[in-house]
């Protein structure tokens, strides 16, 4: 099937969290539908910064090893309402002329974990339907929302490792129910004693450290992941529009987004299965 | 005869020519008039067509069989004629005034092998641009998907209408969206014509009397939809005998029962229909699922012993459930309505019909678990009341009346609960999202005229006033030149608060010239008050209807169509070639990313602008003989220009299909045997597709190219179905039929979507993935008939 052609454009995979880290932005060219050279893409010798309220710089440095990537120092992170200024100077459209392009974010609000508690049982809802057939442990967060609107998104670790930490495997929920009320014990996270493919939830057993991964969004990376989601998912005449680009926040129609965002943690141990049937309603919980 | 044809410019002039006909109608010999009737159960024939070759002249039959004519006196061969029924031929001598009644026998009679030579004449259409009648009879012909026989498949063959997508009962007419077609059981509007999301239509085929569709030349007594209208008349029930018809297809049972309350004065009609493949779900491993509709037609007219008055209340209530048991989750949607009609003739020649109706449309999705429930609608209810004259004197047909419907919308509402069982949050938590309810009042006033002039010129002039008037309480949400809102108002009074009204002249000329070739020239304006958004191409039970309001200005849409037709060998041939040009107004498309549902600014996704629809069809139609049925292509385009949508740039309209081909042959060599045949051919449905992608995490994310600038493959499929009957005079009190066919007889993939995928193997390799609904279909269908 002929799909056309496009001039690259830049793509822009650009972080700062509220995590001391060393933050990474990635640097690559757009390329043809079906191209399958999509590891030529990355762009080297651009110069990239992001720069604080108060005109300090923060420095991405690109990897020796990683062309493209350009990262911070390993001890920098960002600050709960700060504003930042992404700067990345690059020749990306191979004209020989080195274009500018900008993006700008506040840090978002995020409130804490105030604790996590697995309970044994049917998945809850809203997020799993109740099935007497299948059960597993809950993942639950304790934790105030603040009355603000804010845009949340979940992964995990098991054990240390991350999961569903991408774009596209982010849990996302806005809080329009929770707004201002107290999480009393929310399940984000049902795993199945039975792991089914299609969730690719793993199943726990006694022993296991879970951590609950919040992240606190901007409005606009929110939308950017929604549309990422979008582009990405099937669609059907019946239940899709018109097929639209994803929207960033990169000036000079470069693709992609510069992610402001910030994390708060929270964790539990898995305790030994209750005796069968004992707790599938229990209303008391673990933690 | 002189005809002031440069006076024809503006409606002003048009009185003149009114005042001029009475002038010239001096000599008046002879007055025929009588009834044409169903000869067996003596119900009236509906717009039968009474014609005078000699003469060139006819008239039709009102809604209650009478008619009337004024001819000099002589001996004169009349052709009676009407859809669905054998024309007759009767020669007759007129040197008084006198009355004369006729009998007319079903179509199907003609299998019998009885040579009944005549002509159609079907002289209500002669200057009515894209105009055609339907009958159930004409319906059951068609190979039908699943065996299920749907007047809106039958429309979707006619040139210029577009079937929206495979299987659809949404339809384009004319580059038009599939909201600007008014779809009407006896007088009520039906807000969403599918069922099964377009498997099924929400018309009965058993209790379909006559269909009209109008593909631009609306009527002036018809409003609010820019791009066509679907006038379905339900049957009524026989006064005379008791019938009962019920058949089980491949999907889908029904039965209808209809015969005399009160012999000759009062008859009733009733039938139900559902469909029973839920049965067969637990077999393919789908238990606990619904999945189907039911749907139940009824009316019952009087006639009052005057012969003047009649009375018809008739209702139609459709269901569709689709559901999840083991979730308790479920949507279903449906329309009802209940309409009351009263008929009166002051004579043969003028007639009254008033109406009030209630049409409503509700979907509605729900899920209830144990400490969790939600509940969705969305839901349009109109309240209408209609009155409408019609006065024909000689040579004329003046028609005047207004209409009032009160509507009220429902966008989204949605209310959740949660308890404390789920340990959601602390207490019983209840959360209610209401769009704003909206109430407007929309009216029309209309009079207009068709006009004979002489044997060969019919000139038709009119003139609509319609006007929509937003009432409070509700808000209207201001936005900025980015389409962000700015502003609430809210209206909190019940007081109406925001009109717009338009003028909607309609005017045509047909001219009849030797050798059956007559030219036909329209121009037609249609307003529209109401819109529905939708997030799909193909219209599903999660659309909303919304109201113009101070932001959203009307559609409106300016059609000229020139039409020439020519009938051969006794009208045994028609040829017709018409050509349009439409000006649409204040188009609504949705930005990117749109969002209709449960959206508070429902408004701020929206963009206007405007469009041109352009195209030309050719249609040619057997109308009797062994072989028999029609073919068509038509040329059409379909485009918009939309600030922000497409960087402000044309773009083709979802229904845009250049080329378009429908042929139905029609094979009935036997009374017991009849084969049909239907090919049809689109160009492929205008869509976006990527030109380019984006890796983010190792994913692959498209980047499309402009709106609908790529096109999917193009659709063809041949359907083909073969009917064998009882012999139609077996001895007994009932009839059957069998039918059985092919839907995609050659298994065409015709694709439904088209899907770009990232390899999960090779995740370096992107490719594309075709989606059809269906190859080869195979259906049976068993009709028994008391």
């Amino acid at each position: 099937m002929d799909l056309g052609t496009m001039d690259s454009i830049l793509v822009v995979d650009a972080k700062l969290t509220t995590d001391t880290a060393s933050h990474v932005v990635k640097l690559n060219r757009s390329c043809d539908y079906y191209d399958p050279e999509v590891d030529k893409t990355t762009i080297s010798g651009a110069l990239v910064y992001v720069q604080r309220e108060d005109g300090s710089r923060i420095d991405y440095v690109e990897d020796d090893t990683m062309p493209g990537w350009y990262r911070t120092a390993p001890d920098v992170y960002g600050k709960i309402g700060e504003n930042y200024r992404l700067h990345i100077e690059v020749d990306a459209n191979g004209d020989g002329q080195t274009e500018l392009y900008e993006a700008e974010s506040r840090m978002p609000d995020i409130p804490p974990i105030d604790s996590v508690s697995p309970l044994y049982g049917m998945g809850l809802p809203p997020f799993y339907s109740a099935n007497p057939s299948r059960l597993g442990w809950n993942i639950r967060i304790y934790a105030q929302d603040p009355p603000t609107k804010e845009n949340y998104g979940f992964s995990f670790a098991l054990n240390g490792r991350m999961y569903f930490d991408t774009i596209t495997d982010i849990f996302c929920f806005p809080d329009i129910f929770t707004s201002g009320l107290y999480m009393q014990g929310l399940t984000i996270y049902f795993f199945a004693d039975e792991p089914s493919d299609s969730t690719r939830v793993p199943a726990l057993k006694e022993g296991d450290s879970v951590t609950m991964i919040l992240y606190s969004f901007t409005d606009a990376y929110n939308q950017y992941i929604s549309d990422v989601n979008e582009a990405v998912s099937t669609e059907f005449p019946v239940y899709s529009a018109a097929p639209s680009n994803v929207r960033g926040n990169i000036s000079n129609g470069a693709f992609g987004c510069f992610a402001v965002y910030s994390i708060s943690r929270g964790s539990c141990i898995i305790p030994a299965k209750p005796d069968s049937g004992g707790a599938i309603f229990s209303g008391t919980d673990a933690g | 005869m002189c005809v002031p044809f440069h006076g024809l410019r503006a409606v002003a002039t048009l009185s003149f020519l009114l005042l001029l006909q009475v002038f010239l109608q001096a000599q008046v010999p002879c007055r025929l008039s009588g009834r044409v009737q169903d000869k067996q159960s003596r119900e009236a024939v509906i717009d039968a067509a009474i014609w005078i070759p000699a003469l060139q002249k006819g008239t039709t039959a009102n809604v209650d069989g009478f008619y009337e004519l004024t001819v000099p006196s002589g001996e004169y061969r009349l052709e009676i004629s009407s859809l669905g029924y054998a024309p007759i031929e009767i020669s007759l001598q007129i040197d008084k005034d006198q009355t004369r009644n006729f009998f007319l026998q079903t179509d199907a009679v003609l299998l019998d092998g009885i040579e009944v030579k005549g002509s159609r004449a079907s002289r209500e259409s002669q200057n009515t641009i894209g105009m055609v009648s339907i009958t159930s009879e004409m319906v059951q012909k068609i190979p039908a998907l699943l065996g299920e026989p749907d007047i809106i498949k039958a429309v979707q063959l006619l040139p210029g209408v577009l079937m929206s997508t495979e299987t659809s009962s949404g339809f384009s007419v004319r580059g038009g969206g599939l909201d600007q077609n008014a779809i009407i059981l006896d007088q009520a509007t039906l807000y969403n014509p599918t069922h099964t999301c377009g498997f099924f239509s929400v018309f009965n085929n058993d209790v379909v009397g006559l269909a009209q569709i109008y593909k631009g030349d609306i009527p002036i007594s018809y409003g609010g939809r820019l791009a066509s209208v679907i006038d379905v008349t339900m049957k009524e029930g026989d006064f005379r005998n008791y019938h009962l018809d019920a058949s089980i297809g491949f999907l889908v049972a029904k039965a209808t029962v209809n015969g005399p309350i009160w012999k000759g004065r009062t008859s009733f009609l009733a039938a139900a229909r559902a469909t029973y493949f839920d049965l067969f779900l637990p077999l393919a491993g789908m238990k606990g699922t619904r999945l189907g509709f039911y749907d139940f037609n009824a009316k019952v007219v009087h006639k009052f012993a005057n012969n003047r008055d009649k009375l018809s209340l008739s209702g139609y209530f459709g269901r569709d459930r689709f559901g999840l048991e083991s979730m308790d989750i479920g949507l279903d949607y449906g329309n009802s309505m209940l309409s009351l009609t009263w008929t009166h003739l002051f004579s043969n020649r003028f007639v009254m019909n008033a109406n009030v109706h209630l049409s409503d449309y509700l979907s509605y999705a729900q899920q209830n678990t144990e400490g969790y429930d939600f509940v969705w609608k969305t839901r349009i209810t109109d309240y209408v009341g209609k009155m409408d004259w019609t006065f024909s004197p000689e040579n004329h047909e003046l028609r005047f009346g207004f209409d009032l419907r009160y509507h009220i919308y429902q966008p989204g509402d949605l209310t959740v609960n949660m308890y404390e069982a789920i340990g959601f949050v602390d207490s019983n938590y209840n959360y209610r999202f209401n769009q704003d309810h909206y109430h407007a009042l929309e009216s029309g006033l209309y009079i207009g005229n068709n006009q004979y002039i002489g044997k060969r010129l019919l000139i038709k002039y009119g003139l609509r006033l319609s006007t929509f008037s937003n009432r409070g309480p509700d808000s209207v949400s201001l936005f900025d030149a980015s389409y962000n809102r700015t502003e609430r108002e809210y209206r909190e009074g019940r007081s109406f608060y925001h009109t717009y009204w338009n003028l909607e002249p309609r005017v045509g000329i047909s001219y009849l010239f030797n050798h059956d070739i007559s030219l036909k020239f329209n121009y037609t304006r249609t307003a529209q008050y109401s819109q529905l958004a939708t997030n799909s191409t193909s219209g599903n039970p999660l659309d909303i209807w919304f109201p113009a309001n101070p932001f959203v200005k009307p559609q409106s849409a300016d059609m000229l169509a020139l039409g020439l037709s020519k009938s051969f060998l006794g009208k045994e041939w028609e040829l017709s070639v018409e050509a349009y040009y439409k000006f649409l107004h204040n188009v609504i498309d949705f930005k990117d990313h749109s969002n209709v549902l449960l959206n508070a600014d429902l408004y701020g996704e929206l963009r206007m602008g405007r469009g041109w629809a352009y195209g030309v069809e050719f249609y040619l139609k057997k109308n009797r003989g062994i072989i028999n049925g029609s073919a068509s292509y038509t040329f059409s385009r379909s485009m918009r220009v939309i600030d922000q949508v497409n960087d402000g740039e044309a773009y083709p309209s979802p229904y845009d299909r250049p080329h378009a081909v429908n042929i139905l042959l029609n094979i009935d060599p036997h009374p017991r045997h009849s084969v049909s045949l239907n090919w049809m051919f689109y160009s492929g449905q205008p869509t976006t597709y990527p030109i380019g992608k984006a890796v983010i995490d190792g994913q692959f994310i498209p980047i499309y190219g402009k709106r609908n600038s790529g096109r999917m493959e193009n659709y063809h499929r041949l359907d083909v179905s073969y009917t064998f009957k009882s012999k139609p005079d077996n001895g007994k009190p009932y009839r059957w039929s069998l039918s059985a066919g092919l839907y995609n007889a050659y298994g065409r993939k015709n694709p439904w979507s088209v899907s770009f995928y990232q390899d999960s193997d090779d995740p370096t390799q992107s490719y594309a993935v075709k989606i059809y609904l269906f190859s080869v279909v195979p259906f049976v269908t068993f009709n028994l008939n008391f």
